[in-house]
């Protein structure tokens, strides 16, 4: 493992002002949630900030108070710190009331073990699971210049939002909460800021090294959950190549309000096949002021994959989403 | 033939080493210290094949607590004394007449991952550091992946004289040969049926990485290594190192599961005792989990061409086939596939080419030869079956082994395995005779195999010790990879001894305090060292009950050296599986949802160990089945899944409870009629799925491992 | 066989000891010492005297569908065994005999006595030690 210097701030702007100092200085910085996934990529040199190698400074960032735990918010709503484990998240009976697709997510979530210690925050930023850029090849996300995949071994890669990187966003929680229209709340340098998910997550075509567009001096401080109603339902269905301890083959979040058996309006957001969470509004669109029935949960999940871009090796992905899609939402509907 | 119980024998009997195992007092082998040791890390090469042009360790030198670098220029030493003629590591003749010799670093490197430097310095941490400053140039080499381009007009050659492994004479043959007379078999078929089968590399796997801990006492080498034999270890790195063997002490006390991977000796022990002769201290290579993963041994892939002549009444009349088997660029076991045996049918052919590539170097994994080649052929069979319109149970009861008057058997229990599996899982309620006619997404199906494997005697030694106070030492070089050999010896002597096994202690894993021992590999430790234990605990009685139990410092000794034998007859044990499967057609997604298995191993000696064995071993084979594989990126020739994660090994949640029946007997062979089990539970696990998966789906699966992609193509 | 030295410095050693696995030698009150393992002597003699370490390879790789690899092992003979030790005695004014008893009473222990006789009766020192 490469020498480096490990800090330990006591509050965001602590952490922030350490990180611009050391970057100002020519350090390579990066910011420690649960660091289960993180101090593996140090330890291999894989680089977790593209392009910068293992990093000098690693800020610790689990002794500040402020960003861990759930807390309701005036209008309504939910703030989930971002040093919150995973565990707790799932645990937390207000966000398995209202919003029980991010709690599903929170769960299937690697392993126990891993959830007592990895950080929600942790689990959106986390890099990607290729076994092109986790074995140290120099692709895109290590700050190269190409995508393997492409003409290699590309059965676990994107099948929507591809190109030049084909990538699949490596979180569970991401699509859930993308399925309650999530703010990803953002403190740096240059002060905070409240993103969306469009806001927040980066398609490749716009930038292939980075997941989401936090900076190197950037902290994911917390995640905002809107009001969410008492009528919506809502569930998270992932498929793994194993039991547990694995990333989604694909995996679908799928929150439906509802009015009676009618529904109002729904949000399908799906992980594992393309490199941001990835909503499918066509699909969406279908549902609203509908009654669920199994014919229009076929037509939904069929809609979901129109448009599909699979590659060489993962066309199986295809019909696998058009009917985790038609489940979920039959299994949401209840 | 029920066996009649006994004293200790056939006890529930927890592992006499259970409570240091699990209160983290075992000394496994990173946890030992020895005063000034050094730590040593082994760098890779990162291309598959290359000659390596030039490499600059100046800088790593110069790294402070760097204390010595080695590489192909300084160091020569040869690696497996010539294992690469033949696959028969510790025959020496073998050794001797090999033209292909391989270094624990060459100047021609072959594979990602093959070691070409290391660094000892006085931490790990700055022993790796050191790594990334050695500079390697390559001067680069086409390469090949596959065995069958391997084997191609054109290309690369990775050995002088072409891709296809040598044998023992250093000729290029394929393994195998003929029995009966193949044309007149096919000539006898009323159907003839051809199918190819391919199984993947896989890792084995075990959970402790590799370390090497190296000092020298004048012009002796004490190796404490994880090692599954530590007479085979000594050895092979006495001759590697030119020494004799008693010039190399071997320990190993503790060790975190081998199954098969840490057999003999490797690079990294010759490694540690390079650097400690030179530096004149303990050195200490440790292997991280890529490494291991990288740098040490896996299951041989195969291709298989099947070729089956059947008669109308499903008798099958002919079997021939010819593969191929990716060995890596280095030969380290043989690449046999093994299966036909358990036929009935006389006339057979098989030809199966070990074949080099530029792929981590296969080996000794459970069972070496036998899941991939039963996979196959069971495969084949049950394919045959349902084109014939005959039940799977009935072709095997119909076409399976028997004794005949040129093949005998010292007991015979396979018929008995099939009918007793077939009843307890209800075989004729849970098979579905059209297969994948089930109604919906998720389609039910079951599947079986059966199988069986060699228990055969063999020479080895043990010593059985008598001292005041009724204390017995039980002296025996094993080193339990896991199946519990250290309690089965105790056990073994306690019985014979006709005393309680609380009186009973082992000496065991120390090639200078305990005799030869086989080791633990081929399932042959409880069948040879323990007939040895048995021996010389009946000597040790003998003598007791001559002189009377030893008093003051006197001590009583007695041991043997037996050599049995069968007299010519087949001395194997049997086993049937049978396992229900739910495929998910839609997602892809196989669910095991029962799995039975009935063996006959001879006398149970330990029930609660063996049991575990016959589980782990299926947990094992379900994993190759639908899970294991080590992929690879063709166009660079790099691994991509290393590790346990990528290789998708089987957590506990992914199977189900693993019922088995142990068909006791006692066949007069061996110790009390023991036979063996740690190997028997893998080798029809893979077939026993894919026939369950066949029979949900309607599809032959003849690729392992049986992927959700897969899957999905096949029932698109 | 090649065994290169490093190109690195080599550290000062004294001049090498040469050892074997059952002997120990050490100066002790200015006399040169030998302690013997009876137990690590009795291992090899054990080995060196059965019928399988005579033979160099068995054929057991070559049974029908064997998973493993042959066995055979080569030791040194009973007789370039004891050789061994009477020239590790003729260097040495005294002998420690440890774990004495490993020697039992057969044919081992007359071997090995013989060996401490003709010792003693060129005037070496022999002591026996308790089981270290």
């Amino acid at each position: 493992m490469k020498t480096f210097t490990n800090r330990n701030p006591e509050s965001v702007g602590h952490a922030v002002s350490i990180a611009r100092d050391a970057i100002g200085g020519g350090r390579s910085v990066v910011f420690a949630g649960g660091g289960t996934d993180l101090l593996q990529l140090v330890k291999e040199r894989i680089p977790n900030r593209p392009g910068s190698g293992a990093p000098d400074v690693i800020i610790n960032l689990k002794g500040i108070a402020e960003m861990n735990g759930v807390s309701r918010r005036n209008d309504g709503g939910l703030a989930i710190g971002g040093l919150t484990s995973l565990s707790a998240v799932s645990a937390n009976t207000d966000v398995s009331a209202r919003y029980n697709a991010v709690a599903e997510a929170a769960v299937s979530v690697a392993t126990l073990q891993m959830r007592n210690v990895g950080t929600i925050a942790g689990n959106v930023c986390q890099r990607p699971w290729c076994w092109y850029y986790r074995n140290g090849f120099d692709c895109f996300k290590a700050g190269g210049n190409q995508c393997y995949s492409v003409s290699g071994e590309n059965q676990l890669h994107a099948i929507f939002g591809g190109g030049p990187s084909f990538i699949v966003h490596p979180s569970d929680v991401a699509p859930a909460l993308v399925a309650f229209d999530a703010i990803f709340r953002v403190a740096g340098s240059n002060g905070e800021r409240r993103l969306s998910a469009d806001e927040f997550f980066v398609l490749p075509r716009d930038d292939a090294r980075h997941e989401n567009v936090l900076a190197d001096d950037e902290v994911l401080v917390s995640i905002e959950l809107p009001a969410a109603s008492g009528n919506v339902r809502s569930g998270f269905r992932k498929l793994m190549d194993r039991a547990t301890w694995t990333h989604a083959v694909g995996s679908a979040a799928v929150a439906l309000d509802m009015d009676g058996d009618t529904c109002r309006s729904a949000s399908i957001v799906l992980g594992g096949v393309a490199p941001i969470p990835w909503r499918v509004e066509a699909a969406e669109q279908m549902l609203a002021g509908q009654t669920i029935t199994a014919e229009l949960a076929e037509a939904v999940g069929r809609a979901a994959v129109e448009g599909a871009q699979p590659l060489a090796k993962n066309r199986y992905k295809v019909p696998m989403t058009q009917r985790l899609v038609e489940r979920t939402v039959l299994a949401v509907a209840g | 033939m029920a066996v009649d119980p006994m004293k200790t024998l056939g006890q529930d009997t927890p592992r006499v080493d259970a409570y240091e195992r699990v209160t983290g007092r075992a000394t496994y082998n990173r946890d030992i210290k020895l005063p000034g040791m050094l730590y040593a890390r082994v760098l890779r090469s990162t291309v598959p094949h290359a000659m390596v042009r030039r490499i600059d360790t100046s800088k790593a030198e110069a790294l402070p607590g760097v204390r010595a670098v080695m590489t192909h220029e300084t160091h020569k030493i040869p690696y497996g004394s010539g294992s690469i003629s033949g696959g028969r590591q510790y025959s020496d003749p073998h050794k001797d007449i090999t033209t292909r010799l391989r270094y624990t670093f060459n100047e021609h490197v072959r594979y990602v991952g093959e070691p070409v430097a290391a660094v000892a310095a006085v931490n790990r941490h700055i022993a790796e550091e050191a790594l990334q400053l050695i500079e390697i140039e390559y001067d680069e080499l086409p390469f090949v992946m596959d065995v069958e381009e391997a084997v191609a007009a054109g290309a690369p050659e990775i050995w002088e004289g072409g891709n296809i492994a040598h044998d023992s004479e250093n000729r290029q043959q394929p393994i195998g040969g003929q029995t009966g007379d193949l044309q007149a078999g096919f000539s006898e078929a009323d159907q003839i049926f051809e199918e190819r089968f391919t199984t993947a590399f896989i890792q084995d796997a075990q959970l402790e990485p590799r370390s090497s801990l190296a000092h020298w006492e004048g012009d002796k080498l004490i190796l404490h290594t994880p090692t599954q034999g530590v007479s085979n270890c000594r050895h092979d790195t006495a001759r590697d190192l030119g020494l004799e063997d008693h010039q190399v002490q071997v320990v190993c006390k503790y060790m975190g599961g081998g199954f098969g991977d840490k057999n003999g000796n490797y690079y990294f022990d010759l490694i540690a005792a390079a650097f400690a002769r030179d530096l004149g201290v303990p050195v200490m290579v440790e292997l991280s989990r890529k490494d291991d993963w990288l740098g040490t041994h896996g299951r041989w892939h195969t291709v298989q061409d099947y070729r089956v002549g059947v008669k109308d009444d499903g008798t099958v009349t002919a079997i021939e086939v010819n593969g191929k088997s990716g060995m890596g660029p280095y030969l380290r076991r043989s690449g046999n596939v093994s299966g036909m045996d358990v036929y009935a049918c006389e006339n057979t052919s098989k030809a199966i080419l070990p074949v080099h590539t530029n792929r981590m170097v296969s080996g000794n994994f459970r069972a070496p030869a036998y899941p991939q080649g039963y996979f196959a052929i069971s495969s084949m069979m049950d394919d045959v079956a349902y084109k014939m319109g005959v039940d799977p149970v009935q072709f095997a009861l119909k076409n399976m082994v028997r004794p005949t008057e040129t093949k005998q058997f010292t007991n015979y229990a396979l018929d008995q395995c099939i009918a007793m599996g077939a009843e307890q899982f209800d075989w004729q309620r849970r098979w579905n005779p059209n297969p994948g006619s089930a109604e919906g997404p998720i389609k039910r199906g079951a599947g079986m195999s059966f199988m069986m494997f060699n228990a055969r005697l063999g020479a080895s030694s043990a010593i059985v010790r008598a001292a005041s106070g009724g204390r017995y030492t039980v002296y025996v070089g094993v080193t339990d990879i896991g199946p519990g050999a250290k309690t089965t010896m105790s056990m073994l002597a306690a019985e014979t001894l006709d005393v309680p096994l609380s009186s009973v202690d082992i000496v065991w894993g120390d090639s200078d305090r305990c005799p030869y021992s086989v080791g633990e590999s081929g399932s042959r430790c409880t069948t040879m060292t323990g007939f040895a234990v048995v021996e010389a605990a009946r000597d040790l009685k003998r003598q007791i009950d001559e002189r009377g139990l030893p008093t003051g410092d006197d001590v009583l000794i007695a041991s043997a050296t037996p050599a049995p034998s069968t007299n010519g007859k087949l001395r194997e044990g049997f086993g049937a599986h049978f396992a229900e499967v739910e495929v998910d057609t839609q997602l892809g997604d196989v669910r095991v949802t029962k799995y039975l298995t009935v063996h006959e191993s001879g006398r149970i000696l330990n029930p609660l160990p063996a049991l575990d064995q016959i589980r782990g071993a299926v947990i094992q084979g379900i994993g190759q089945a639908l899970k294991e594989d080590v992929l690879y990126d063709t166009n660079t020739g790099h691994p991509l899944m290393t590790g346990y994660y990528f290789a998708r090994h089987l957590t506990h949640l992914d199977v189900p409870e693993i019922e088995n029946t142990f068909i006791e007997t006692d066949d007069g062979y061996g110790p009390y009629g023991a036979k063996t089990v740690g190997e028997s539970g893998i080798i029809i696990a893979p077939a026993t799925i894919a026939n369950a998966v066949y029979n949900a789906i309607g599809v032959r699966m003849k690729d392992l491992p049986i992927t959700r992609d897969k899957i999905l193509e096949a029932v698109a | 066989m090649t065994f290169r030295q490093l190109t690195v410095a080599e550290p000062e050693r004294a001049e090498p000891v040469s050892r074997r696995d059952f002997l120990t030698m050490r100066v002790s009150e200015g006399r040169r010492v030998l302690e013997l393992s009876c137990e690590r002597l009795f291992m090899r003699y054990h080995d060196a005297c059965s019928e399988a370490a005579q033979r160099q390879v068995s054929n057991h790789e070559d049974v029908p569908g064997a998973a493993d690899v042959p066995l055979g092992f080569a030791m040194p003979s009973v007789d370039a065994l004891f050789d061994e030790l009477e020239r590790q005695l003729a260097g040495v004014e005294e002998l420690r005999v440890l774990e004495r008893g490993w020697l039992g009473s057969g044919a081992f222990a007359r071997d090995v006595a013989a060996r401490i006789d003709a010792f003693s009766e060129r005037g070496g020192i022999v002591a026996s030690e308790a089981a270290a």
